[in-house]
């Protein structure tokens, strides 16, 4: 006993409530916990490393803007173009980020599927919350900016959130199809990055479809993209332009998706050899 | 309240087909069990852990755990080596829905790593690795403890340590451990078991069991 020394009193244990509650509350646990821990891995625990969340997407949609604008373009409706460039290019990012990381989520994040109560989902669930919270915060700060010191007012500020909200859906129910496909074909992340990489000027987020004849107009609306990006462009820019957009459409989407992306994770944990 | 397998198989996909690891596992492990799982090197001893943690599902049968049951603690297994000990086990704490403060609190004095305790777990050494597994498996309070390979890393204070501890959550707790230390073995467990061809042979005299495992 001497030669151990004294052993410390471990912590209590929990009153455990109806199982109900209890996965509930778990699942709350988990994606909390592993927020955490993806703040910590990837922006480090000094200082204010977790304001390169923002700083990230804020900074390059500054600099498109700011290309943009340099271009000297005039856009119809006489929008502001540092303004209609990174409101496109920042929801964007979003879903290029969260589509781009989705094949290395599993892989990434083995080692913590050892506790039982950690599954895929609560891993996809975590990291999409933190990439939809950077880019949301950042649409905030560039609109609050513009109306702040430009006196430019969005038309309607719940269609914005609306529409990145439906945006962050699909981008999620994507990456947990993904995700899944990943670990069951290795090869295809490396097809991703090129993939949403050709998928920028299919995605609405440079364009207004406006300035498109109407049967381009239909064929670039089979991409749900495209009409979230019309929605977010009106609710900033309300009626200067026209803008198209089918959100029964999207949403019909982020059902399939979501859907899809729920079932081929849980067929997937199941073939997960872990090490 | 027991762990109990019924008929449990695991195969793996191979080039040109399946091994099977583990063909058709029936066992129990009652509350206060100490067993001993004893096996050559890729007999299936880290795979049976798996399954009975439910960390992966078995190819068929069925795994009911009707106790808690901790994660595999093996080199490293459900750590993040990026962060440190104290992250570390926050994160444990949290997703067990622990108190945060208390968990580090008895991790850092039972797992005696000192300063090491704020340091990336990937700069560990084997034995301190050890020492910060058992103090957050021992945190949670598990009903049932599954020990791969660990504490051998560790020195002798911190196998009298883990001991001591298990002695008191005795009758109250169960432990299965992996080792090719018949020391340790004899140390911690009561009963031993030998995995072969896939399947568990039971030996109630821990002796035998390990002189049948030295004889393999």
């Amino acid at each position: 006993m001497s030669a151990a020394g004294t052993v410390p009193e471990p912590p209590s244990r929990r009153e455990r409530s109806h199982w109900l509650i209890e996965g509930i509350a778990t699942q709350g646990r988990v994606i909390g916990a592993l927020i955490m821990r993806e703040m910590q891995t990837r922006f480090g625990r000094h200082n204010l490393g977790f304001l390169w969340m923002f700083f990230e997407p804020l900074f390059l949609g500054c600099m498109v803007g700011l290309m943009h604008t340099a271009h000297g373009r005039q856009l119809p409706g006489g929008v502001n173009p540092f303004l209609f460039s990174i409101v496109g290019y920042v929801p964007f990012f979003m879903f290029r980020s969260i589509v781009n990381r989705a094949g290395s989520a599993l892989h990434s994040n083995l080692t913590l599927l050892f506790h039982r109560q950690v599954t895929p989902v609560d891993v996809m669930i975590a990291r999409n919350l933190l990439e939809a919270a950077a880019v949301i915060g950042v649409i905030v700060i560039i609109v609050s900016g513009a109306a702040w010191f430009f006196e430019i007012v969005p038309a309607n500020v719940a269609q914005i959130l609306f529409a990145l909200i439906l945006m962050c859906l699909l981008c999620h129910g994507l990456s947990m199809m993904l995700a899944a496909a990943t670990s069951r074909w290795e090869g295809l992340d490396r097809l991703i990055h090129p993939i949403t990489y050709l998928m920028m000027p299919l995605s609405g987020a440079f364009y207004a479809l406006h300035w498109f004849p109407s049967h381009l107009r239909e064929l670039l609306l089979w991409n749900p993209l495209v009409s979230l990006h019309e929605a977010i462009r009106e609710g900033m820019f309300g009626d200067r332009f026209p803008s198209y957009y089918d959100i029964p459409y999207v949403v019909w989407w982020i059902l399939g998706t979501n859907l899809l992306g729920l079932a081929a994770l849980r067929t997937a944990r199941r073939k997960l050899n872990i090490f | 309240m027991a762990l109990i397998l019924e008929n449990v198989w695991k195969s793996y996909p191979v080039r040109g087909g399946q091994r099977e690891i583990l063909r058709g596992i029936n066992a129990v492990i009652e509350r206060g069990d100490a067993v001993g799982i004893l096996g050559r090197n890729g007999a299936g001893k880290s795979t049976l852990m798996r399954v009975m943690s439910g960390v992966e599902s078995p190819s068929s049968g069925r795994v009911r755990r009707e106790m808690s049951v901790s994660w595999p603690l093996g080199s490293g297994f459900g750590l993040q080596a990026s962060l440190s000990g104290a992250d570390n086990a926050r994160f444990i704490a949290r997703i067990y829905g622990q108190d945060v403060r208390e968990t580090l609190d008895f991790v850092q004095s039972f797992s005696e790593i000192g300063q090491y305790f704020y340091e990336p777990v990937r700069t560990y050494s084997a034995g301190m690795m050890g020492r910060l597994l058992m103090g957050l498996s021992f945190a949670v309070k598990f009903d049932c403890y599954l020990v791969d390979e660990i504490i051998s890393a560790g020195d002798q204070r911190f196998v009298q340590r883990c001991q001591t501890m298990l002695e008191e959550r005795l009758g109250n707790a169960s432990l299965l451990m992996v080792s090719h230390f018949a020391d340790h073995i004899r140390q911690y467990c009561r009963t031993a078991v030998v995995l072969r061809n896939g399947l568990l042979e039971l030996y109630e005299d821990i002796d035998e069991g390990i002189a049948v495992y030295q004889s393999l």
